[in-house]
């Protein structure tokens, strides 16, 4: 699992361009990683089948690097977009040349808002077969989207949505759901024809919502924001886990993929977007307006014998019953928000809620 | 030259929408309201923002008649304007905005829009040009709004006119597609079947609560919500009455080809992926670079890929009288650069935004449009 983060300012609640320096005292270079931003810092996790070993590592890592940060001065944030940003940011670019380059090309795109979302890389060692898997994916991105939304402020206020990242990291060519193909092969002439168009430099900036990995034999799945906890994480990851095997197991006995109508499919990610967990959203295939919740109930429906053949379902169905509860990473967002109408606390309360230890429910139980 | 060619060239008509300014601050200004007190109600009308007025011509066979209204209307626009102390501004967006000084037009429909749509909706303070050519049959117009999605970069290349935005130089050549992509149903076109299929897919999207009507499709090509046409809407507005006049020649030419192939029931590649991406390219470099040549996928300079674009369609033009005209203004179009870059020229050379603000105002003015002389023998 990858993670992305935001490194904040305490004292503005702005992003603080700290990530080199932060690198260069953690112990775990391996697991710690650069981002686009000076500002963010990416940990990736060693691949795991126990997902209990997955929190432990998580939590290892979230608990290290927010300790750095604090050595550093500022706070590690998992939050999908920072709240003080906006399209015109022009937030320091990383040091590096891959960095340089693309802030380059991509001009404003690359100024605006900087995005942290988490990716789950799920082992599928045969090529065709991860192919499928992401063509048998790709109705399920709205509901991926919905149950991470974690990113409703960007410059200064609430933009309407629950996912600001979604939208905004909409604006990078390649975003958005992959498209059907046929075989490893076509996966191969489609990307290449997209790097000799010039438009995107390398395999890395392949952004489709799942992709086989470039660089790993599995399918990355690369929708989500990044989740406000460990424990969030987890139960995302397991679903994701659960929900490949179940296609997987589609795709051997000869089903084909659905092909919802591309209109709709659009649709349905941007309404996630907008709405998260706690409003509307949509069935790409149907066109049916449902609450959202409604459609994690399908996907539970569609992947529960996957997580049970797991033994993640008590933990999956836990964690969906404390977010049915307490409300999604973007409805917390806005509930600590509204408490105090101030949005430099609520970023350092998400700073908390980052670290090990956070007990999110407290304050809003409270309120 | 005349009408030489078939009896029955395909309609093209245009809507325009202008910025507003205020011409001592150079700022835009949400003041179409007023102006549009004074303006005809059928040919001007509002848009979301309210610094924004549309203008739209009639329909016309002949790319010179389609120029003298788009100047006439023009005209109409600026003198009403000059008495308010404004200006009006074609191209896909303005150096000097004020975010907070500008409101959405008071229409329920706006309305509703910004609650839908929330940020979205706030910095939606940009300008296109749309295209119509006239197909009178609507499973036509699905077919061909699908199989031109490629060509459709290319004439965006041709109209980049929005370098800034917010106050900013993007580094694109045009930054409006950039925000356009944030709306649901902004794109290429799916294949649709049908005039009917495509109709229930509208009709889906409304009734899931994405879209409030059929007017909120924004494909960058579609069959038309209110009239018999098939309608291009990626591109920027436009300074220069050339360059729509050069725009809605080609559009047509390949409206017209692309009508024949579908008779013969030629097949058609149209991958989508493929179409943003060089829809990006486009929005990047406008004329000033490579764009992606849709036939072939491969990037070149824009002038071969333009060029190759003209002489591809050749027969389309001749066949609607357009050969000499086209041919002449894509000259034109390709000495004289996007306007973008001659934004930033005049940017670079005074070293502001009102000079910028200043060059498209006169640009809007101009009433020599290239082709008029040779048009009229």
């Amino acid at each position: 699992m990858e993670e992305e983060f935001f490194l904040f300012d305490p004292r503005t609640g702005r992003t603080a361009p700290r990530a080199a320096r932060i690198m260069a005292e953690v112990r775990r270079p391996d697991r710690v990683q650069r981002e686009f931003a000076a500002c963010q810092i990416e940990t990736a996790s060693s691949p795991h089948t126990d997902l209990g070993a997955l929190r432990r590592e998580l939590v290892r890592l979230r608990s290290e690097l927010s300790g750095a940060a604090r050595r550093e001065g500022c706070r590690l944030t998992a939050c999908g977009s920072a709240p003080f940003e906006h399209s015109a940011s022009d937030a320091p670019v990383a040091d590096e040349p891959r960095y340089r380059r693309i802030a380059r090309v991509y001009g404003a795109i690359a100024r605006g808002e900087k995005c942290c979302g988490c990716h789950v890389h799920v082992e599928v060692p045969d090529r065709e077969e991860a192919v499928q898997v992401c063509n048998h994916l790709r109705p399920w991105f709205p509901t991926l989207l919905a149950l991470t939304a974690n990113s409703p402020f960007t410059a200064g206020r609430d933009s309407g949505y629950a996912s600001w990242r979604a939208v905004a990291w909409g604006r990078w060519p390649t975003v958005g759901p992959p498209p059907l193909l046929g075989s490893a092969a076509e996966y191969r002439a489609t990307v290449d024809a997209l790097i000799r168009s010039g438009v995107i430099l390398d395999e890395a900036m392949v952004y489709w919502l799942a992709r086989p990995s470039h660089h790993l034999p599995t399918v990355e799945v690369r929708v989500a924001d990044v989740c406000a906890t460990a424990e969030e994480a987890v139960a995302y990851a397991a679903i994701v886990r659960a929900l490949v095997a179940t296609v997987l197991r589609d795709i051997r006995s000869g089903t084909p993929p659905p092909r919802p109508p591309e209109a709709l499919l659009e649709a349905a990610y941007w309404r996630a977007a907008r709405d998260g967990l706690e409003g509307e959203g949509l069935d790409p295939v149907t066109g049916t307006p449902v609450p959202a919740w409604r459609l994690v109930d399908g996907l539970m429906a569609r992947i529960g014998p996957a997580l049970a053949a797991a033994g993640d379902l008590p933990m999956v169905t836990e964690r969906l019953f404390l977010l049915r509860c307490l409300g999604s990473g973007a409805a917390r967002q806005r509930a600590v928000y509204d408490q105090r109408r101030n949005l430099h606390d609520m970023v350092a309360w998400m700073g908390r809620q980052t670290a090990p230890g956070a007990v999110t429910a407290v304050p809003l139980l409270a309120s | 030259m005349g009408m030489a060619g078939q009896a029955n060239p395909i309609t093209v008509g245009v809507e325009e929408e202008f910025h507003v300014v205020d011409v001592q601050t150079r700022h835009l200004v949400p003041r179409s309201g007023l102006l549009l007190e004074q303006l005809p109600q059928d040919r001007f009308s509002p848009e979301l923002q309210r610094s924004v007025v549309e203008a739209n011509s009639s329909p016309f066979t002949r790319l010179e008649d389609l120029a003298g209204e788009l100047t006439d209307l023009r005209r109409m626009a600026i003198r009403a304007a000059d008495g308010l102390g404004l200006g009006i501004v074609a191209a896909g967006s303005v150096p000097l905005v004020d975010l907070e000084a500008l409101k959405i037009s008071p229409d329920p429909r706006y309305e509703q829009m910004l609650d839908d749509y929330q940020a979205l909706t706030r910095e939606q303070l940009i300008c296109g040009t749309q295209v119509h050519a006239g197909i009178g049959d609507r499973e036509l117009a699905v077919a061909v709004a699908h199989r031109l999605a490629p060509w459709a970069p290319v004439l965006l290349a041709l109209s980049t006119s929005s370098p800034y935005w917010l106050g900013q130089d993007t580094g694109y050549a045009a930054y409006r597609p950039l925000v356009w992509q944030r709306w649901p149903t902004a794109g290429p076109m799916p294949e649709y079947a049908s005039a009917a299929e495509y109709d229930e897919a509208i009709a889906e999207l409304i009734r899931s609560g994405t879209i409030t009507d059929p007017g909120m499709i924004y494909f960058d090509i579609r069959p038309s919500a209110h009239v018999p046409t098939v309608e291009l809407r990626i591109c920027d507005s436009c300074p220069l009455v050339s360059d729509i006049v050069l725009i809605a020649g080609l559009f047509r030419a390949l409206v017209a080809r692309e009508l024949e192939a579908v008779r013969e029931g030629r097949p058609h590649d149209v991958q989508p992926e493929l179409v943003r991406a060089a829809t990006w390219r486009a929005a990047r470099s406008g004329l000033e670079d490579e764009l992606v040549d849709p036939d072939g996928g491969d990037p070149r300079p824009a002038a071969e890929v333009i060029g190759r674009m003209v002489d591809g369609l050749r027969p389309q033009l001749e066949s609607a009288g357009d050969w000499e005209l086209v041919t002449a203004l894509t000259r034109e179009a390709l000495a004289r650069g996007s306007s973008s870059a001659r934004q930033r020229k005049v940017f670079a050379r005074d070293g502001g935004a009102a000079d910028v603000v200043d060059l498209l105002l006169a640009e809007t003015q101009r009433e020599d449009w290239a082709g008029a002389p040779a048009g009229a023998a």
